[in-house]
């Protein structure tokens, strides 16, 4: 691994501004507030961004379809040169080549556009044809049964459509929900952090795994997944084969929770906030975590017995996975590291632990997600309802809903493309048994938090 | 409080460290070749991995202010990147 094996990407004596164009987080931001300005701008001046917001109808027949693919053939057409641009050029400056990116993500807006498709079908719901979970198996087959070139993973980028969708979401939330509901938020995955951490860095050092091992594990459980554990790792200083067995036992659960989860509280028929709420408390990851809760959050269209909306179990999921555990990652890790310096590797390291490391680690995409739904609350602000159903939401709302509908999906389509099960490292047994039996007490105690005692919160909570 | 000795708020920083070490390598394309299923549900270029790298020296995954005794300077520090 010396030096001359490896692409240079910049120097050593970059500034800040290299900081915000090299990483995924802050072209996040600049892209999602980007959208929701242009947005903003064709809304004052008495038009919308809705005729390239293209998405495909309901529809109940071939024909139908057909002629809904006609008229709008040259929009979609327009939506995918707009996206592509945009991504190659974002891509571009975290060292993606654009011809691979460019042929990628054809690939991937193909099939997102199929899948759209698929779940605008007026029967889907029968058939359990949810969009995400489709989108999910179908990038799983792909991957594991048929394969594909590896340089078609320069568009698979599921971290950058994700952190895009979530930053867009924050334009479809008002502030005032977030004001009023993270305090909850927090309270209830903070609860549910600690115990699930503490269960799996004391089960894992109980079986006689390494401190640093079980931390990483621990994190990847309670606060973020693969994330979580890869910042953790790097500040516990962890040994190089540790973040490959946390990767592998969070995608693996984080897999069948997708597909667990809706299923049980479709057993339950949980109001679609509830789900939501318990789906952000239990699930790892946020990609993965929005393919449950906006599955879930759809079937109250078609289901009598689910109330609620989608948006509802995608602002309850929002809150909690966001806002109640992705954005402590920072504190976590120094605390980590202090105990690690200080008390698990005293002998090894003189290095200080750097308090800096609070906002290195911050997941930035959360500052576009709070700044966008400042800007929409703004922006709305003075409107009566009936203004804002008439005017302001077809003209501004929509498209920006659609937009993140489309990268929510190239996303969800991503995890199940880059989800190899053959290479994913071997994590071994005990590892497994610590990760599972933390994903158990996560899973009951963040049932009992979102259903028993935060319940009636979650099932009224107001998205508009 | 004695634990306040082992905390670094300041950006004065020895010169020893991972950073300028030939051992480390913190490219987000190594990393991500490494750590195998890393972009399923996360990203070598996430702002929570910050700038941390791989020490082929003693095979820790660690952050760029680390230090050890194995430190030995990167005269063509091309495997780095540092934003400081």
């Amino acid at each position: 691994m010396e030096s001359s094996h490896i692409q240079p990407l910049g120097g050593s004596n970059t500034s800040l501004f290299k900081e915000l164009l090299s990483k995924e987080d802050w072209w996040a931001v600049w892209l999602g507030l980007g959208i929701v300005f242009i947005a903003y701008a064709f809304y004052i001046a008495g038009s919308s961004i809705s005729w390239i917001a293209v998405a495909p109808g309901k529809w109940s027949t071939p024909s139908d379809l057909a002629n809904q693919l006609s008229e709008n053939g040259l929009r979609y057409i327009a939506l995918f040169i707009g996206l592509a641009l945009l991504f190659t050029i974002v891509t571009s400056f975290i060292g993606q080549k654009p011809k691979a990116f460019l042929k990628s993500f054809l690939f991937i807006f193909v099939l997102s556009l199929i899948i759209y498709i698929i779940g605008s079908w007026d029967q889907a719901n029968k058939y359990n044809l949810e969009p995400p979970l489709l989108a999910l198996a179908l990038g799983l087959f792909i991957s594991n049964i048929i394969g594909l070139p590896k340089w078609l993973d320069a568009g698979f980028r599921v971290e950058f459509y994700i952190k895009l969708g979530i930053v867009l979401l924050g334009a479809t939330l008002p502030f005032t929900l977030i004001i009023w509901g993270g305090p909850i938020a927090i309270l209830q995955a903070s609860i549910v952090s600690i115990v699930t951490f503490l269960t799996i860095f004391f089960t894992a050092k109980k079986l006689g795994l390494d401190r640093r091992l079980a931390a990483v594990l621990g994190t990847g459980g309670a606060v973020c997944g693969v994330s979580a554990s890869i910042a953790v790792a790097g500040a516990v200083r962890a040994k190089k084969e540790h973040p490959p067995i946390a990767i592998s036992l969070v995608v693996l659960w984080a897999i069948i929770i997708i597909f667990v989860l809706p299923f049980i509280a479709r057993l339950l028929n949980l109001p679609t906030g509830i789900a939501g709420a318990w789906i952000g408390t239990s699930e790892f990851a946020d990609a993965a975590g929005l393919a449950a809760a906006q599955s879930y959050g759809g079937l109250a269209a078609t289901h009598p017995a689910i109330t609620g909306t989608t948006d509802q179990a995608l602002a309850a999921y929002t809150l909690i996975k966001v806002i109640g555990r992705d954005i402590w990652i920072g504190i976590w890790s120094f605390i980590l590291a202090l105990i690690s310096v200080t008390i698990w590797e005293r002998n090894e390291t003189n290095s200080k632990v750097q308090i800096g490391q609070i906002w290195w680690r911050f997941p930035k995409f959360v500052l576009g997600f709070l700044i966008a739904s400042i800007l929409t609350s703004l922006i709305v602000q003075g409107n009566s309802l009936a203004e804002y159903n008439t005017v302001v939401k077809p003209a501004l709302i929509t498209p920006i809903t659609s937009l993140r509908t489309w990268a929510f999906t190239f996303s969800f389509l991503s995890i199940g493309l880059t989800t190899r099960f053959k290479e994913l490292a071997k994590a071994g047994i005990k590892p497994f048994i610590a990760f599972t039996i933390g994903v158990i007490v996560n899973l009951i105690l963040g049932y009992i938090l979102s259903v028993g005692v935060f319940g009636h919160y979650w099932t009224n909570i107001t998205t508009n | 409080m004695k634990i306040l000795k082992y905390i670094q708020t300041s950006k004065a920083t020895p010169k020893e460290q991972c950073r300028t070490c030939k051992y480390f390598n913190n490219h987000p394309h190594l990393v991500e070749s490494q750590f195998n299923g890393i972009t399923t549900l996360s990203s070598g270029y996430a702002s929570v991995r910050h700038q941390d790298g791989i020490c082929s020296k003693i095979n820790r995954y660690l952050s760029i202010y680390d230090s050890c005794i194995h430190y030995t300077s990167n005269q063509n520090p091309t495997n780095i990147i540092n934003d400081e």
